[in-house]
């Protein structure tokens, strides 16, 4: 849990495979590119060939929500190291951001965009700044405890969040209200939003910001000897992936149209379910956490339609298993499990 | 990750999306009910479609509605989410006609809007919120009472009989309204602050988180408050302790109305007949009514006891069963047109008087497509059952509210 | 005014509550450092655990707990040895494996129960003694004097026996402790089973004051999981300090600003008195670090 363990633990190999391999060959965005567009490439295709079947649509619709949030997470909780289960604030901070300027000023949720990250990043920054001085399991709880006050927060600010009841969008379907009638509108919106998620990851991760982050991450003493300020680089990593969960609540907000306190801001519904999403898929890895989410998503939703109905709670009996079976036998997650299969084929060749 | 071809992975997850589900079925009425299935509101889900299935059960015993058969399909969700996507399964891979549920107003706003992308009516028999006939939306109408109909009894017990037993003018009741804090308890306390103090009471509502591990707090406060009616709106765990804690505390107001619940064997198993004697409990018909006032009640729960082995424990699925015999009244009203215009339509014609149904309701829905001719009703505890005491019409013969205030 | 003694009396057992629910996960959070979100379940099962015993056999709940927490103890083992210990050189892996077996756990019982909540009303659990006009329950002063036991106890258990110091020693260096020739998967094996069968414990002292629910863990650990942290991990003494700063807080926000708000300003509290002193009130500074060095 905490910088040294995440560090330890061996989750986060990709990155530091890149370092390694940085000694010959300098790794640049311009490398990943090519990678990045394959991939939002193959899901813009899969979107396509699901376009009619809604409900699996649905499914590959919001596993691109959750994967471009737990990318956004990736940026502070995988490459920085802190392991922050307080996301679930920025994702209903950018959700209220545009209901509530659509709701009341009708402004377009498109510009509600830059607003809604903006306060994202400014909460995020305020907060963590005392937050930051605590470590490991200890920053951890304290963002835990964040969740708990903007629930009560959120309860009791009615004016803005509707209180218990929610706050509720009319249904008026069109390209400026970014609501639609398609169905395959939103997995493009949701497409788009990972994309722009991805392509910051991959940036920060080559830049300044992502060396200093794992540093932090690896080490922090040693990176503050070098020279690292560590409290400045922690808060810029925070605020980036604040704004960009803030973004995934714009969509989110009119993409279901009503939103309660309790719902979205639910410490295991949102906020410990992005964390784990990164973590079972590879933490600290630019496609692990989207790979998570296009794994554990489906398979939430499709046991839920499925099996839901048969005895209450047999959906997440099987899930449940499925996740504890899942940790024992890819300990690396699905990044580190493939990885390894990779590596175990390349050998053979 | 970086030599690995996403792509690969994304044929695996596309190709699960092919798998198909065998096609509808002829000669059938499929209606889906959604409603939560797990986490805490489980218990009132899986009830609520349980009397679902029972209405069907009882319809196709006689022949079905018009001569199909009506088959339920139960459609899980917790979250706003989730019930878009089970009216997307719904919808597409069961085909279902209608789609009707729910328990939480959340998941029925969110799943009646969903459903108007497929073109499927939304008959909703239990959500509470008051709002949601208010938005206008073209496939939504609700045969059960809004939260505003559960205040609407507590006041009006409160007003036409607890008043004069408490010896107060309603003007002069002091009224204490304790609700957990999420949407359910928090739209019926509104709705009872807001009608008692149209008749002049003095009213004050106080919120509980419904997890709370103490509420001995909410419970000093009360008391310091002393009031003539004490009225608590909240989820069976955190009402239980409220009771718990007022034994303890010996804050015996000289009217205590729970509403929704309380009338359980558990509820008497956890506070004990002694401490629930004349507690009020405003719910849906259940047991000891007046047959006259809620027709067949007696043999329909006993029905519910047959087949599902226990009593039922969410007191407004009674109220889902009402919903679902009124659907198949519209469906033969229409002849079997399950279009969205044609069943509005055959609802909106639809006028039968109170007392029509099981749960004493009759059918009238006003310009919201609300339903008006349904209430809710209200128990006392009295000796180790609850006895219907008000409205008068609906108790047994011989049965009144027993003496309010306790020493 | 004249409810000031009631807030504080009620402050001290609601204290009592927390610290007794946080002994056991201060054994596993705090000394061993597994984040193990599915500890409320076992305090859950620990419930449930009492009232089948109530309810089957007409078994007192203080009774049952002879069967239940050794059974929870046992049960704790089990789940270390099969899911925690193949996890052991991958904490985030065990925060999420703790997750899926909270999930499992968790609808189970929802599955087996339908979530019906259950009820016990033991004639004890109605009897509260009035001193001075200040009212305590008795369920709850048992539990108070349960969690002063309990954290005796384990303090004791880990300063005093060469297995507790073998525990602590663990906890600490873990390769230290191997070439010192402790059986190190067996130590953390039976400190696993030992803070699973005390939330047990908690779970049974608790069953005669609520109604039983599937979910009914998650009420108490949330708070948990910030005594321990507000305490100082690992700290026997700082966890029961915490519970009971929790507890008062909670009392006092509770009735004098406004039940609504008491979780708030629960945490806020939390989050105040770690920015005075990060490592908690008794923590040794750096111990964050402590027992995660020597993982890997």
């Amino acid at each position: 849990m905490s910088n040294l363990d995440l560090a330890q633990s061996g989750a986060l190999g990709d990155s530091r495979l890149a370092g390694r391999r940085g000694a010959a060959e300098v790794w640049t965005v311009a490398n990943e590119l090519p990678t990045f567009f394959a991939v939002v490439a193959a899901i813009g295709l899969a979107v396509y060939l699901l376009s009619n079947q809604f409900f699996y649509l649905n499914l590959l619709t919001m596993a691109l929500l959750f994967g471009g949030l737990a990318v956004s997470w990736n940026i502070i909780g995988g490459f920085g190291g802190q392991f922050s289960i307080a996301h679930s604030v920025f994702f209903a901070i950018g959700a209220y951001t545009a209901g509530n300027l659509y709701k009341h000023f009708g402004v377009s949720p498109w510009i509600a965009i830059l607003p809604a990250m903006l306060l994202s990043a400014a909460v995020a920054a305020i907060v963590s700044w005392p937050v930051f001085r605590l470590r490991g399991p200890f920053f951890a709880i304290a963002t835990m405890a964040l969740t708990e006050v903007a629930i009560a927060f959120a309860m009791h600010w009615k004016a803005v969040t509707g209180g218990a009841s929610g706050l509720t969008i009319p249904y008026r379907a069109g390209l400026e209200n970014m609501i639609f009638q398609q169905r395959w509108a939103y997995a493009a919106l949701f497409l788009g939003y990972l994309a722009v998620t991805l392509l910051t990851s991959i940036v920060i991760l080559r830049s300044r910001l992502g060396y200093y982050l794992q540093a932090v991450r690896d080490n922090d003493k040693a990176a503050e000897a070098s020279g690292i300020p560590i409290m400045w680089t922690k808060l810029k990593g925070m605020a980036i992936s604040a704004a960009l969960t803030g973004i995934g609540g714009v969509f989110f907000m009119m993409y279901v149209r009503i939103v309660e306190p309790a719902g979205l801001l639910s410490l295991f519904d949102v906020g410990v379910k992005i964390a784990l999403i990164a973590l079972i898929g590879g933490i600290g890895t630019i496609y692990g956490p989207l790979l998570g989410a296009l794994i554990l998503v489906p398979l939430d939703y499709w046991l839920r339609a499925f099996m839901g109905s048969a005895v209450p709670g047999g959906n997440l009996i099987v899930l449940g298993l499925i996740l504890v079976l899942g940790s024992l036998f890819m300990k690396k997650g699905v990044a580190g499990a493939l990885r390894q299969v990779y590596r175990a084929w390349s050998r053979q060749q | 990750m970086k030599k690995f071809n996403g792509a690969g992975v994304l044929a695996v997850l596309v190709g699960a999306g092919w798998i198909t589900v065998a096609a509808a079925q002829e000669g059938t009425i499929k209606i889906g009910a959604i409603t939560p299935n797990t986490g805490g509101m489980a218990v009132l889900g899986n009830d609520l479609a349980n009397w679902y299935e029972l209405a069907a059960d009882e319809i196709n015993a006689k022949g079905g509605v018009l001569g199909k058969k009506v088959k339920i399909i139960r459609g899980d969700a917790t979250n706003a989410q989730e019930a878009i996507a089970a009216v997307d399964k719904l919808a597409t891979v069961d085909k279902v006609d209608i789609i009707s549920g729910t328990i939480a107003s959340f998941i029925s706003q969110a799943a009646s809007e969903a459903a108007v992308n497929y073109n499927k009516m939304y008959w909703e028999t239990n959500a509470l919120a008051v709002e949601l006939t208010t938005r206008g939306l073209p496939n939504f109408l609700r045969t059960g009472p809004s939260a505003a109909y559960y205040a609407m009894q507590a006041a009006d017990v409160s007003k036409g009989k607890v008043a004069s037993v408490v010896g107060k003018p309603v003007n002069k009741l002091k009224i204490w309204v304790e609700h957990e804090d999420s949407n359910y308890g928090t739209s019926i306390a509104t709705e009872v602050d807001r009608l008692m103090k149209a008749e002049g009471a003095t009213v004050q509502i106080a919120g509980h988180k419904a997890s709370a591990v103490d509420l001995t707090d909410s419970i000093l406060r009360a008391q310091q408050a002393n009031p003539d009616i004490f009225i608590i709106s909240g989820y069976v765990v955190d009402t239980h302790l409220l009771l718990r804690t007022m034994r303890e505390r010996n804050f015996k107001p000289a009217a205590t109305i729970l509403i929704g619940l309380g009338d359980s064997p558990d509820t008497l198993k956890a506070i004990g007949p002694e401490y629930l004697q004349g507690i009020l409990i405003v719910t849906f018909p259940r047991q000891a009514i007046n047959q006259k006032y809620a027709p067949g009640s007696d043999a329909v729960n006993k029905a519910y006891v047959d087949k599902y082995k226990v009593p039922s424990i969410g007191n407004a699925g009674i109220n889902g069963y009402v919903g679902m015999q009124i659907l198949f009244k519209a469906i033969e009203a229409t002849k079997g047109d399950m279009s969205v215009s044609a069943l509005m339509k055959a609802a909106k014609a639809m006028d039968m008087p109170i007392g029509s149904f099981t749960t004493g309701y009759g059918v009238k829905f006003d310009e919201n497509m609300q339903n008006t001719r349904g209430q809710a009703v209200t128990y006392q505890w009295q000796g180790d059952s609850t006895k219907v005491v008000w409205p008068q019409e609906a108790a047994l013969d011989g049965v009144s509210m027993i003496k309010l205030a306790r020493p | 005014m004249d409810q000031f003694f009631n807030v504080v009396a009620l402050g001290m057992l609601l204290g009592g509550t927390y610290a007794l629910v946080s002994v056991g996960l201060n054994l596993i959070f705090g000394v061993i450092r597994i984040v193990n979100f599915s500890q409320g379940e076992f305090l859950m099962l620990g419930m449930y655990g009492a009232y089948l015993g109530y309810s089957t056999m007409g078994l007192d709940p203080y009774a049952g707990a002879f069967i239940v927490v050794p059974a929870l103890t046992l049960l704790g083992m089990v789940v270390y040895w099969l899911v925690m210990r193949p996890l052991q050189n991958e904490p985030m892996m065990q925060v999420f494996a703790s997750f899926g077996l909270l999930l499992l756990i968790q609808n189970v019982v929802l599955a087996i129960t339908g979530g019906v909540g259950m009820s016990m009303n033991t004639p004890f659990s109605q009897v509260t003694l009035t001193i001075a006009g200040v009212q305590f329950s008795a369920t709850r002063l048992i539990i108070l004097l349960a969690a002063l036991v309990a954290a005796g106890g384990l303090g004791l258990f880990l300063a005093k026996t060469n297995f507790g110091q073998a525990i602590r020693a663990v906890a600490q260096d873990r390769m230290a402790a191997q070439l010192m020739g402790i059986n190190v998967e067996r130590t953390f094996m039976w400190s696993f089973g030992i803070g699973t069968g005390l939330a047990g414990l908690a779970g049974v002292l608790l069953t005669p004051i609520y109604t039983l629910s599937p979910q009914i863990g998650g009420n108490f650990v949330m708070a948990a999981f910030a005594v321990v942290v507000l305490g100082g991990l690992g700290s026997v003494l700082g966890a029961l300090v915490g519970g009971f700063i929790v507890g008062l807080t909670e009392a006092f926000a509770g009735y004098y600003i406004d039940p609504e708000l008491k979780h708030a300003v629960i945490f806020i509290v939390f989050i105040a008195v770690l920015l005075i002193k990060p490592s908690g009130l008794f923590g040794q500074a750096g111990a964050e670090e402590v027992g995660l060095r020597e993982q890997s």
